[in-house]
């Protein structure tokens, strides 16, 4: 199966236009990022997660499910679907083609989805793939002292 | 606390009534507290109503250490947004609840602790948040000691502290302290994962 970032890669290769595809989980941490984005992933994060969920909330209210979002920016679309514990946003040139990122996007979706099926499974092979470790008492006493000494 | 990755992620929230201090509080720890190179913005990212008050939410992400990220939301206080509040309580691992001082706002204040018990009903992990109460705007006139307000709102089983938003009064203190008990409960998690 490929991995998150093959799967993101490839939305970039196979859709003319695609300049940048993040996943975020539900709460708009950042969980892998492909091509480029002009701005700091942990607020491009936090925003996409609120604008979605606000649409989300104003679908609720009136019965339906969201299922994606599409914005159009003056030479930028952005398209937001949700997935299990996720969002997937494709962000593309004005002249790319509408339907062929909702087609790629609910593909990728599907294969994200199998991917992440399983969250234990999925967090162990990230921390694993990105050689997580724990950060250690003397980095957690550092940062404790070193707020404590910015303020004078 | 989230792991993603290779980083732990922590959300911290301040919650409170319009014109309570939330902005304030939180420009002041990004201004006076948080060294720069945990910054990860140049800013706060604002959301803002056009008359320059927050509209979904004020958020700074601070990257405490090279996989340690902790954000910080400050929530609208207006009426008129609630309905986009909820959304944020979820996974939350530290909640400043900030409370505005002055007698006059007492009945605001009790909307907002009714608001606050509302989602602790109905997210069950929210009552092992931690939370700390910042009893603001002690340097104006008029206002209750936070003993009293305690005790009025209903706040005495949390933690509390007189603060000043506008001079920065005991903001470090609560900050620190707030931010101690997330990274220790940091290192619980690690001993228990490493068992």
């Amino acid at each position: 199966m490929p991995t998150i970032k093959e799967i993101l890669n490839a939305i970039i290769q196979r859709v003319p236009g695609v300049v940048g595809v993040i996943l975020i989980d539900i709460d708009g941490i950042p969980v892998e990022v492909a091509g480029r984005f002009d701005m700091n992933q942990e607020d491009l994060g936090a925003l996409l997660a609120t604008c979605y969920r606000s649409y989300e909330q104003v679908g609720h209210d009136m019965g339906q499910p969201l299922r994606s979002i599409i914005v159009e920016y003056n030479d930028l679309k952005l398209c937001q679907s949700s997935m299990p514990r996720g969002l997937l946003t494709i962000v593309a040139g004005k002249d790319s083609y509408l339907g062929m990122i909702r087609l790629e996007a609910k593909r990728a979706i599907e294969y994200l989805a199998q991917n992440m099926a399983d969250t234990r499974n999925v967090r162990e092979t990230l921390m694993q793939e990105h050689k997580f470790r724990w950060p250690d008492n003397q980095t957690i006493d550092d940062i404790l002292s070193r707020i404590k000494n910015e303020y004078k | 606390m989230k792991i993603v990755n290779d980083r732990v992620y922590f959300k911290l929230l301040l919650f409170g009534s319009a014109l309570a201090g939330k902005t304030t509080t939180l420009e002041w720890f990004f201004n006076h507290l948080i060294p720069q190179d945990m910054k990860v913005t140049d800013g706060i990212h604002s959301i803002k109503t056009s008359f320059g008050q927050t509209l979904l939410f004020d958020f700074v992400p601070i990257q405490a250490s090279h996989n340690i990220i902790i954000r910080i939301y400050a929530l609208t206080g207006q009426d008129y947004y609630l309905s986009t509040r909820r959304m944020f309580f979820e996974d939350v691992d530290g909640l400043f609840f900030v409370i505005d001082s002055q007698k006059k706002e007492l009945t605001h204040n009790r909307e907002f602790v009714k608001e606050f018990q509302s989602y602790c009903a109905t997210i069950p992990e929210l009552q092992k948040t931690t939370v700390v109460v910042l009893y603001n705007k002690q340097d104006l006139p008029d206002v209750e000691s936070p003993e009293v307000l305690a005790a009025q709102l209903g706040l005495q089983k949390y933690p509390g502290l007189p603060v000043s938003a506008a001079t920065g009064v005991n903001l470090s203190r609560a900050f620190t302290h707030m931010v101690s008990l997330m990274l220790n409960r940091l290192k619980e998690a690690r001993v228990n994962d490493l068992q």
